[in-house]
């Protein structure tokens, strides 16, 4: 099993003067899933270009196994970071052809299992002789999850898997995500939009905003310390005296507050004459990254 | 480096394969059409010119070399400086081989007894492979193609400029070598093409400093 931790370390991006990465730490222990959730540019991508020496840094360290990723061809070898694909590349179309994306993978990734890409392309129906421009959105997300699971690479880290892709597909995906999982315990770092349903796969979870981390622990942590607390507004509020509450919403009289915080509080909550219901991941992710939009 | 090397040769056969392809083409064309018995047509002219051609698509694939294959390298976890010293390899197979080709090419009209043969001056002036010239010339459009690449990913408007340069100095600086390529040693046409040569080399030496620093920063799409 791979033991070997990837971190980083104050790490500081920006592009011109915006400034999209701010003193970030982290630590992408091995054997877990990890899910990487953020609302559109919030900086996931950079962060994971950077962990993957795919992207410059302007302070800091990444390391793997206590060794700087940068120009490290041990730490990269060990690393998959599998992009969202795009019809465009660089202001011309996308010419390149599955079979390339995945003769080039076969050569850079050491443990490449050629026999379960081949298994993949056949479930998934893609022609290698297809140029990326001609797939649709659903297809180059089928490109990128292949390209990743058939890596075998200890860290694998999947930008948007799910993009374009149908339920079943979609169902499909987290599936293979798991059965790979269970078989290999390498890492997953997966980046989504569509949190909900991958929220049960995910065993830890990181919310970016804004370019630094506000929550990195166990999924079942993270939800259990929010709650939806409704009732009489004056009630609501007596409730959530001395709670966090991270947002409100009131109809006429009737409060809705989002709260964060546990034990003794939220027990004298659910004495009180209020309803007090737990939210799911995507309610907790608003919550905390919404900055009133979505009230 | 070898794994780039490898992912590289891979693109690298299809493209030569597309030049000796269209050489074959021209070659069959003009042999078809009467161009040896001195017939002045398209395949005449595409014969003769050969040399050109082959710059101008030899600019193409460096571009891409630096852009779109350099992207999806280093998104599968390739070191930029293996990458780096890859295309150095790449762009050695693509100027040996160009070479060779002109060199057969050149030759064709006299093997062959093709009437004429003065007619085909302009092809075989840089013909042979005792002439370096050619060959230094294929190594400076590749490093401009692929300085072009990475400039245009960086900036459109450095990119577009930097193109149009390449061009118009590609093209002037191949008839001037042609035209003085027969002088003799001592003549102002042989410090003509001495100073070209240095120029070439400069060129080379600037864009090659130029690609391993962009390289070196390149952030992948």
């Amino acid at each position: 099993m791979n033991t070997a931790v990837l971190s980083a370390r104050g790490v500081y991006k920006s592009y011109g003067k915006k400034e999209v990465l701010h003193n970030l730490d982290l630590t992408i222990e091995p054997g877990k899933i990890y899910g990487l959730i953020g609302r559109n540019g919030a900086g996931k991508t950079t962060l994971l270009g950077i962990l993957t020496a795919q992207n410059t840094l302007d302070q800091g360290e990444v390391t793997y196994d206590g060794q700087t990723v940068w120009e490290n061809q041990r730490a990269l070898d060990n690393i998959c970071f599998s992009r969202e694909l795009q019809p465009t590349l660089f202001s011309g179309q996308n010419n390149l052809k599955v079979k390339h994306y995945l003769k080039s993978a076969a050569i850079y990734y050491p443990n490449w299992d050629q026999e379960y890409a081949d298994r993949l392309l056949d479930e998934f129906k893609l022609e290698p002789k297809k140029k990326i421009c001609q797939l649709s959105k659903g297809q180059m997300s089928m490109v990128t999850i292949l390209i990743a699971l058939a890596s075998r690479a200890p860290i694998t880290i999947l930008d948007e898997p799910a993009a374009g892709l149908d339920v079943v597909m979609r169902e499909r995906f987290y599936q293979l995500l798991l059965e790979d999982y269970t078989q290999t315990n390498r890492t997953f770092i997966v980046s989504t939009h569509i949190i909900e349903e991958a929220a049960s796969v995910f065993e830890q979870v990181i919310i970016l905003d804004e370019g630094k981390i506000i929550e990195n622990c166990p999924t079942e942590e993270l939800i259990d310390q929010f709650r939806y607390v409704s009732g009489r507004e004056d009630v609501v509020d007596e409730v959530c005296r001395g709670l966090e509450v991270l947002s409100t919403h009131q109809m006429g009289r009737h409060k809705t507050a989002a709260v964060r915080g546990g034990g003794v509080k939220l027990d004298a909550a659910l004495s009180a004459d209020v309803d007090v219901s737990p939210m799911n991941l995507q309610n907790v992710f608003v919550a905390l990254c919404g900055h009133g939009d979505a009230q | 480096m070898v794994k780039s090397f490898k992912y590289l040769l891979q693109f690298a056969w299809i493209n030569l394969g597309a030049i000796l392809g269209f050489a074959a083409i021209v070659i069959a064309g003009a042999y078809l059409t009467g161009v040896p018995q001195g017939a002045n047509n398209l395949f005449r002219t595409y014969f003769d010119t050969f040399p050109l051609l082959t710059l101008i698509m030899l600019f193409l694939f460096s571009y891409a070399l630096c852009t779109s294959n350099l992207n999806l390298a280093l998104s599968f976890g390739a070191r930029r400086r293996d990458f780096f010293f890859a295309i150095q390899g790449v762009l050695l197979l693509y100027a040996g081989v160009c070479w060779a080709l002109q060199a057969v090419m050149s030759a064709i009209p006299d093997l062959f007894g093709w009437t004429s043969v003065d007619r085909w001056s302009f092809l075989m002036s840089l013909g042979g492979l005792t002439n370096w010239q050619y060959p230094l010339a294929c190594l400076a459009i590749m490093t401009l193609g692929c300085l072009c690449g990475l400039l245009y990913v960086r900036s459109k408007g450095w990119g577009v400029l930097v193109m149009v340069v390449t061009i118009l100095g590609g093209i002037a600086a191949t008839m001037v070598l042609l035209i003085f390529s027969d002088s003799q040693p001592g003549t102002p046409g042989a410090l003509t093409a001495t100073i070209l040569t240095c120029g070439s080399v400069g060129v080379i030496a600037v864009c090659e400093l130029l690609i391993w620093r962009t390289v070196h920063r390149f952030v992948v799409r």
